[in-house]
């Protein structure tokens, strides 16, 4: 996999879905890595595109990624897509209303996003790890901090999320909702 | 804090978050964090950031008690 190719497709490909979806006024979120991102700027490298949205749209949503080349397929917390290109590999995930956790056996845990996280979404720029991708950063809505490190703490054994806790408490924990 | 815990209580979510954040700072007291930390970043962690990171998730778990 070659890092910088991906990172830079990742990018084009969250901005191509944000903005294709427009159409359909479908409110989404960013969540996952690249929210980290927004809030502790290029503290490591990520690429999978995590999204939450309130709405059950799945065929247009289906549509747009199929459109970039992913394969999809629908899952428990909502869509999964995928795309194998040459030496780039990217994920989509899409929940829809809530935070799914399904890190522990036989005990999956919900944690849902209200309506007011889409009207509260703080507007910020992802920040890319390597400097060769910086022109393609731009601002999206970001899941609001809290929800973002509620979002982090769930899952069980997922390196990056342990690693992305500590940034977020480190970098933010002054901010006023983590302090 | 507060409002990650008033958020927290209102999923319904308390006790299995407030075991995670317990696990995590067990794990963040450990040599072995600031390894992955600096392998994952490139940096290594300040003893002052690993305390002040220990002790806004011991906070963040006695608000959840």
């Amino acid at each position: 996999m070659d890092p910088i190719k991906t990172e830079r497709e990742s990018l084009r490909d969250l901005k191509a879905i944000l903005a294709e979806t427009k159409a359909y006024n479908i409110k989404f979120l960013v969540m996952g890595g690249w929210a980290v991102t927004a809030y502790v700027r290029r503290h490591r490298y990520t690429k999978d595109i995590d999204l939450v949205t309130s709405k059950a749209l799945e065929g247009p949503i289906q549509g747009i990624l199929k459109r970039l080349g992913y394969d999809v397929s629908n899952r428990t917390f909502g869509l999964a897509a995928e795309k194998q290109k040459g030496s780039i590999d990217l994920k989509v995930h899409i929940s829809i209303g809530r935070i799914l956790d399904e890190s522990r056996t036989g005990k999956a845990l919900a944690y849902p996003i209200p309506e007011e996280a889409y009207e509260q979404a703080p507007l910020l720029r992802i920040t890319s790890y390597h400097p060769e991708c910086r022109p393609y950063e731009f601002q999206v809505p970001i899941l609001p901090l809290e929800d973002l490190f509620i979002a982090k703490v769930l899952p069980l054994g997922r390196e990056n999320d342990v690693l992305d806790v500590a940034s977020l408490v480190i970098n933010r924990g002054e901010a006023s909702t983590c302090s | 804090m507060l409002l990650i815990a008033s958020k927290v209580q209102r999923s319904k979510l308390t006790t299995d978050f407030r075991e995670r954040v317990e696990s995590l700072a067990a794990q963040y007291a450990t040599p072995d964090f600031n390894q992955s930390w600096a392998s994952a970043t490139g940096r290594r962690l300040a003893k002052v950031q690993v305390v002040s990171l220990l002790s806004l998730l011991r906070n963040l778990s006695r608000q959840l008690s």
